[in-house]
């Protein structure tokens, strides 16, 4: 069986049943019939009787039927056959693909701005009716022997257009989506004119498909899990790293500032820090940290500041840990009774990477978790 | 500061609540220049309520913007006028709704249409009301970045008439529809001019309510599809009938 150009099975929305045909062809119908009860005098009205009656022969004949269009359509016919040519010449007043040109091109240059999505999507229904109303019309006043190149020619241009831009119309993609399975898959053998007048639909529908492909990045061959899952764990230690420099430098201004407040005293004492720096480390697991607490106001760089190490279920101080070797910022110190070891705040304030506690024997690494 | 008194109306989902019209006078005011004095739905105001034409020539784009502009400086007080008017319209249309069934809810939020083709979007206030079909949003928006001299207008797009031949077939359209709409009466042109228009608008809203995937962006309006009748039973002379169904002039 031949490929349908116009129903594409791989859209989102068609795949989701978000599309209704039916109901876009009773719409049709009744555009038609509201313009038959008209006595069809004005242009206007000539154009959308061609147009209309036009649009519903590229309908799926069994669709038709069920949406009740058989009586409508024989009356539209009636009334063709009695006043074709003049209904005819009295249309090809109205359409003016320059301003549709201009309009397009106003829809494309509104994605730059704050629309309504709802908004837009029948912008650009309407604008697609419009160029499809100039194009049915033109067919259908040439089944009444009325031709107009220069007209073709201009409609020719708006639809090199469309094709340029189709993504410019993707707001409609679903309208087009029901379009396309209203057309009868047989109507280039039964009409190549009004097959022509579809082409712009076949455009969107790609414009669609490929750009359901970006967004959905469905060409992307997924990543072996074990790839995806080192690739996370190398984001998570950036991340950490990122974090820890950043408590590390506001860590280390503090400290200065604390520092060169110290001897100037009262003056602009409301600078200075006014309670004690606290940095945390965390061991891996989570069952363990370190604590260090440094003055608001140290005596000087030389102070020797207290690290204790404590359960982090209970907080208790982990007395264990006495004996074991533990290193800072370059400088290697021993943990005392009582789970303590002391850093020299020179020592700190000269590291120049975080401050990243690494625990004797196995030296494994505690990050700088929180300042405070 | 609000100098606009606000209305209250039945809810046409449920008459027996009440709601108010519009939230507040800002709300009011925004909602009449959108609808009421911006071409071409003012001129279908003024068919819809007559007593439009009392209170400004909607002919008239200068006045159109000054009203509009006057509103906004004294906080809906010298609107007042067309306000009224304007309720009356939305209260009147959602008794047609109640009465015809065409209105639909989902959640909190109510769409419903009457029989003058006046549309409203309902929550615990009216949130909006106008006439579907007499020009779109885009070319609203547009025509109110002009200032005084060019009034609130809004006409554009492939239908505007080819250029070199369209001067002697837009004076044989004048004319016929000057001899046609002569003999009509005031309903008549309600019929063909505002709720004809209308219903075949409110037909296509749907279109507005997925975006390319087929995710609902916008379901309010679609919620009317399938809602009034199909048009072989709203032409003229039906239509009449469901006016007097709901008590309306006729």
């Amino acid at each position: 069986m031949a490929e349908n150009l116009y129903v594409n099975p791989r859209l989102r929305a068609t795949r989701a049943g978000a599309v209704d045909a039916t109901h876009e062809v009773t719409v049709w119908i009744d555009e038609l019939a509201a313009t038959l009860q008209s006595d069809v005098e004005t242009s206007d009205e000539a154009y959308d009787l061609l147009a209309q009656r036009e649009r519903l022969r590229r309908v799926r004949p069994e669709l038709l039927a069920e949406a009740g269009g058989l009586e409508t359509v024989r009356q539209a016919d009636q009334r063709i056959a009695e006043r074709g040519k003049e209904l005819a010449g009295r249309a090809h007043t109205v359409p003016n693909p320059q301003a549709w040109l201009e309009e397009a091109a106003q829809l494309e240059a509104s994605y730059e701005d704050l629309i309504e999505p709802a908004e837009r999507a029948r912008w650009a229904a309407r604008l697609l009716d419009d160029l499809d109303d100039a194009e049915l019309m033109l067919v259908a006043a040439g089944r009444c022997g009325l031709k107009d190149q220069e007209l073709a020619e201009q409609l020719d241009a708006c639809n090199i257009w469309l094709a340029e831009h189709a993504d410019a119309f993707l707001a409609a993609s679903v309208y087009v989506q029901a379009i396309g399975q209203s057309l009868r898959p047989d109507l280039d053998e039964l009409d190549y004119d009004l097959a022509a007048t579809t082409l712009k639909f076949v455009d969107i529908l790609r414009a669609a498909e490929e750009a359901e492909r970006q967004i959905f990045m469905e060409e992307v061959i997924p990543l072996p899990a074990h790839v995806v899952n080192g690739l996370y764990e190398r984001f998570r230690e950036a991340q950490q790293w990122t974090e820890e420099q950043r408590r590390f430098v506001v860590a280390i201004l503090l400290l200065r500032e604390s520092l060169r407040r110290r001897p100037l005293g009262r003056a602009d004492s409301a600078a200075v820090p006014e309670s004690p720096l606290r940095c945390v480390w965390s061991a891996p697991d989570g069952t363990a940290f370190a604590r260090a607490i440094v003055p608001a106001q140290p005596a000087s760089a030389e102070e020797e500041i207290p690290i204790g190490f404590f359960r982090a279920s209970d907080d208790a101080r982990l007395a264990e840990y006495a004996g074991r070797h533990v290193r800072l910022a370059g400088t290697e110190r021993v943990i005392q009774q009582g789970g303590l070891a002391h850093i020299p705040l020179r020592v700190l304030m000269e590291a120049k990477e975080p401050w990243r506690l690494a625990i004797g024997p196995s030296w494994e690494e505690w990050p700088l978790t929180s300042t405070e | 500061m609000s100098g606009l008194q606000l209305q209250q109306m039945p809810h046409p989902a449920s008459h027996s609540t009440t709601i108010q019209v519009f939230r507040d006078w800002r709300h009011a005011c925004k909602h009449l220049e959108d609808h009421l004095l911006t071409q071409p739905e003012c001129l279908a105001w003024a068919i819809v309520r007559p007593e439009y034409t009392e209170i400004l020539d909607p002919n008239d784009a200068n006045a159109r913007f000054d009203y509009s502009e006057r509103a906004k400086s004294t906080g809906g007080a010298t609107a007042q006028g067309l306000y009224d008017l304007y309720s009356k319209a939305i209260a009147l249309n959602g008794t047609d709704a109640t009465k015809l069934k065409w209105v639909r809810s989902e959640g909190r939020l109510t769409v419903a249409v009457g029989t003058d083709g006046v549309l409203m979007l309902v929550e615990d206030v009216v949130k909006s009301a106008f006439l579907p079909g007499q020009g779109d949003p885009q070319a609203t928006r547009e025509s109110q970045q002009s200032s005084r001299g060019r009034g609130l207008s809004r006409e554009r797009g492939m239908r505007l008439g080819r250029p070199g031949r369209r001067g002697e077939e837009a004076e044989w359209d004048r004319i016929s529809r000057e001899k046609r709409e002569a003999g009509w009466t005031r309903i008549q042109k309600l019929y063909y001019r505002v709720f004809r228009p209308a219903a075949q608008s409110i037909r296509r809203f749907h279109r507005g309510a997925y975006d390319m995937n087929g995710n609902v962006v916008r379901g309010d309006y679609a919620l009317l599809k399938g809602a009034l009748p199909r048009q072989s039973q709203l032409a003229y002379e039906h239509w009449i009938i469901l006016r007097r169904q709901c008590g309306r002039e006729v």
